[in-house]
């Protein structure tokens, strides 16, 4: 680990005040990523921004939609009666990533900035187009998610809260590597009032997608079966040593058809 | 592997569970396990013909071996 300077901020305000006036400073949310990042010496921040202290950006509220505020854990999301009530598969999502210490330290917001390719979070931001809040602006999922690693996020802007509405039926499904416990491929499958839309994780060089065969296949037939012929190219996906495009391909359509049958 | 689960069976059974409900099965050659595991893959597979799968065999490269064996019809 290289020295930095740790700096607590109070409000929204005073880490976005103390970022501009870093060097090359970086937000910390839950540290999952960056604080192994930098014990590896992958990188070299000026100044870490601690956003723990912020209170406002901790919060769940479920109404027309469900409002998560950014540096909410993954085991609040999945722990939340209300989350369960209203739309499991977020709340099941949330439980399934990483283990407990990720969940107990891991945020959303932190994840959903971060946008690794096999995290969970962008799949069901994209699947329900979740709205995305920063400190300037509000984006949807479809315009936010730019490719591996990448988003819409400018230097020094800090997500404060997600929206998604609640889905007619949704499911998430999962094969994760058994030692990380990230996706190899996660499939989110939501039917909402304007149609079906199928977000996969874990699979794109790109990061987060959605599979537009699926979805057709789906608005015509919500049921497993009817994505029976289909298949998704390999062209585009990951391969490492945990699995080669051509199984991820496979898996795609398989994770889409267990949760077509969760969600229905 | 019959003779390492009597083993087993029997530390279970007659000495029963201590404290921290773990025993330990050093002695009996664990070794005969992962064999098992293959085993079991291997005859799964029988039906498509699929080559041998050697261990660690993760969901991969079991899904290459079918893969491989359906391709060879």
């Amino acid at each position: 680990m290289y020295d930095f300077s740790y700096k607590n901020a109070s409000s929204v305000d005073d880490a976005i005040n103390t970022h501009k006036s870093s060097e090359d400073g970086v937000f910390l949310a839950g540290g999952q990523t960056l604080l192994p990042t930098l014990k590896q010496r992958l990188a070299q921040p000026s100044d870490l921004i601690d956003l723990s202290g912020i209170g406002s950006l901790s919060s769940i509220e479920v109404g027309q939609v469900i409002k998560i505020g950014a540096m909410t854990t993954h085991a609040e999301v999945a722990s939340s009666k209300e989350i369960q009530n209203t739309l499991p598969a977020l709340s099941d999502l949330a439980e399934g990533i990483g283990d407990p210490q990720v969940r107990n330290r891991g945020t959303i917001g932190g994840s959903v900035a971060n946008n690794d390719p096999a995290a969970d979070y962008p799949a069901v931001c994209l699947a329900l187009n979740a709205n995305i809040t920063t400190n300037k602006r509000e984006m949807i999922a479809d315009d936010f998610f730019m490719g591996m690693f990448d988003t819409a996020l400018n230097e020094g802007e800090l997500i404060t809260s997600i929206s998604f509405p609640i889905p007619e039926k949704a499911a998430y499904m999962k094969f994760p590597n058994p030692a990380s416990r990230y996706a190899l491929v996660g499939v989110f499958v939501a039917k909402m009032n304007s149609g079906v839309r199928v977000a996969v994780t874990g699979a794109g060089e790109d990061g987060v997608f959605r599979a537009s065969n699926l979805e057709d296949a789906l608005n015509q037939n919500f049921s497993p079966e009817s994505l029976n012929d289909l298949s998704i190219s390999p062209d585009g996906l990951l391969s490492d040593i945990h699995a080669q495009n051509d199984y991820r391909a496979s898996l795609v359509v398989t994770m889409a058809k267990r949760a077509v049958t969760a969600a229905s | 592997m019959r003779r390492l689960i009597q083993v087993l069976e029997r530390v279970r059974n007659e000495l029963g569970i201590n404290g921290s409900e773990l025993k330990g099965v050093g002695e009996v050659g664990a070794i005969g396990l992962p064999l098992a595991v293959k085993n079991a893959i291997v005859d799964k597979l029988s039906d498509l013909r699929a080559s041998d799968v050697s261990v660690p065999a993760p969901p991969a490269k079991v899904w290459n071996a079918i893969k491989a064996a359906k391709t060879a019809g």
